[in-house]
């Protein structure tokens, strides 16, 4: 593909490492989260469903119905820019995708 | 890949597919809210800011 791995990931380590205790404290099984875990979490930011909509189709890289500890990073990231009145892109910049899914990763 | 069939929302039931968007189905108003809330911080923050200005 075109998506070059060299691209910096748009999740800052601090960010993510931030996310990451997010992720821990909601019991992931097997290292993935289900959308019901998931759910009741992004709706405590108040926006509405179908922009949580949006960004948990975004996040979902895999469309697999869990979010794995980096998915989860980019749909904490997305809904923070949401929050602060960014538009939630309609398709996933190659800056947001994790570097762990850039390899089966095609636009 | 068929877009259109993504998009279609799969109610039937015995599917082999599930809905993998958590938002799309209609069982939101069962959802409790979670005692995480990692945006709490973030509207706190806010609130200081529009009291200020």
């Amino acid at each position: 593909g075109s998506v070059g791995t060299d691209i910096p990931w748009a999740v800052k380590l601090e960010e993510k490492a931030k996310y990451d205790v997010i992720f821990d404290s909601l019991i992931p099984v097997n290292g993935f989260l289900s959308g019901e875990k998931v759910k009741p979490v992004l709706l405590n930011s108040k926006l509405p469903v179908d922009v949580l909509g949006r960004v948990w189709e975004l996040s979902d890289i895999d469309h697999d119905g869990l979010l794995d500890r980096d998915e989860f990073a980019v749909a904490m990231f997305l809904v923070y820019c949401a929050l602060e009145k960014e538009p939630v892109p309609m398709s996933l910049p190659p800056a947001l995708v994790p570097p762990s899914k850039r390899k089966s990763f095609s636009v | 890949i068929d877009v259109l069939s993504l998009r279609k929302p799969r109610s039937f039931t015995g599917s082999p597919f599930r809905t993998t968007n958590p938002f799309l189905d209609e069982s939101l108003k069962d959802v409790q809210p979670s005692p995480i809330n990692p945006f709490s911080s973030f509207f706190e923050e806010r609130e200081k800011r529009s009291r200020t200005t």
